[in-house]
């Protein structure tokens, strides 16, 4: 039983086959992870767009955990997250793992199945969905708002030829 | 007599009562154990409205898709707009015209 606190990985090396081997071997949808780049520090900026491509490619494991990056570089270039250092990380995760009670274990059982409910979810399709949807929406607001601009000239043009 | 009385009726129970005054186990404890189940029910349900959101939700958008209808609906809304206002700006007689009218013609006279 996987218990979903805070993993840390450190990353050994920046060449892409090894790197693409040690993140292939990582579940990262059984629990958050924050990628540590401390034994590459030279090669931080190789790593980064490497991971970045990574979780484009695979986007199905960005969900249901997060994954951050431990690194000194501050980028907004990636889709990643990036952090400073552990006190930057969410309050959420930071749980001390121990022995579980029964109640807990059996909140854990249930967690497990939601896990993998969404293991047979398509993410990189919904993801689409959810983009066209939105794109879809901004048009319908942009037509609105062009509705909403005429309407308020037509009251203020109206209201002038009362005063008048 | 009555106080002797009392102290008389907590023979045996004295031992019991002092005993019973010993401090609660410490509250640290309770709280972390509190705050285990009540993590674990958090996560439970945020993982609850992720799979509606991307199992149920997104079959509704792909299956149920209104887009279509709602931009028929606004772009035939906003035609009507747009040639409303134009018919009002146009008509004689507004003082937004006769306004326009005087200011461009003060202008363009010199």
């Amino acid at each position: 039983m996987i218990f979903p606190s805070f993993k840390k990985i450190v990353i050994n090396s920046s060449e892409s086959e090894i790197l693409k081997a040690q993140l292939d071997t990582i579940d990262f949808r059984s629990r958050p992870h924050i990628l540590s780049l401390h034994a590459v520090i030279d090669e931080q900026e190789q790593c980064l767009s490497q991971i970045d491509e990574y979780f484009k490619k695979y986007p199905e494991k960005k969900l249901p955990y997060p994954t951050f990056v431990l690194t000194t570089i501050e980028s907004q270039d990636y889709n990643i997250q990036t952090i400073r250092s552990e006190e930057q990380l969410p309050k959420f995760f930071k749980v001390k793992e121990r022995p579980l009670n029964h109640k807990e274990t059996n909140l854990m059982s249930r967690i497990q199945l939601l896990q993998k409910n969404f293991r047979h979810i398509n993410i990189g399709e919904v993801n689409r969905h959810f983009e066209n949807y939105a794109k879809n929406h901004r048009d319908i607001k942009k037509l609105q708002s062009e509705i909403d601009f005429l309407s308020q000239l037509s009251e203020k043009l109206d209201r002038i030829d009362e005063l008048k | 007599m009555s106080s002797n009385k009392e102290d008389d009726d907590l023979i045996g129970f004295r031992d019991f009562i002092e005993k019973d005054k010993r401090p609660s186990p410490p509250k640290e404890k309770r709280s972390i154990n509190h705050e285990m189940q009540t993590f674990l029910q958090r996560e439970e349900q945020r993982l609850r409205k992720l799979v509606d959101l991307y199992e149920e939700k997104s079959n509704l958008i792909k299956n149920y898709d209104q887009y279509h209808k709602l931009r028929q609906k606004a772009s035939a809304h906003l035609h009507d707009k747009r040639k409303e206002t134009i018919q009002s700006l146009k008509s004689g007689g507004t003082h937004f015209k006769k306004n326009l009218e005087e200011l461009l013609s003060s202008y363009f006279k010199n």
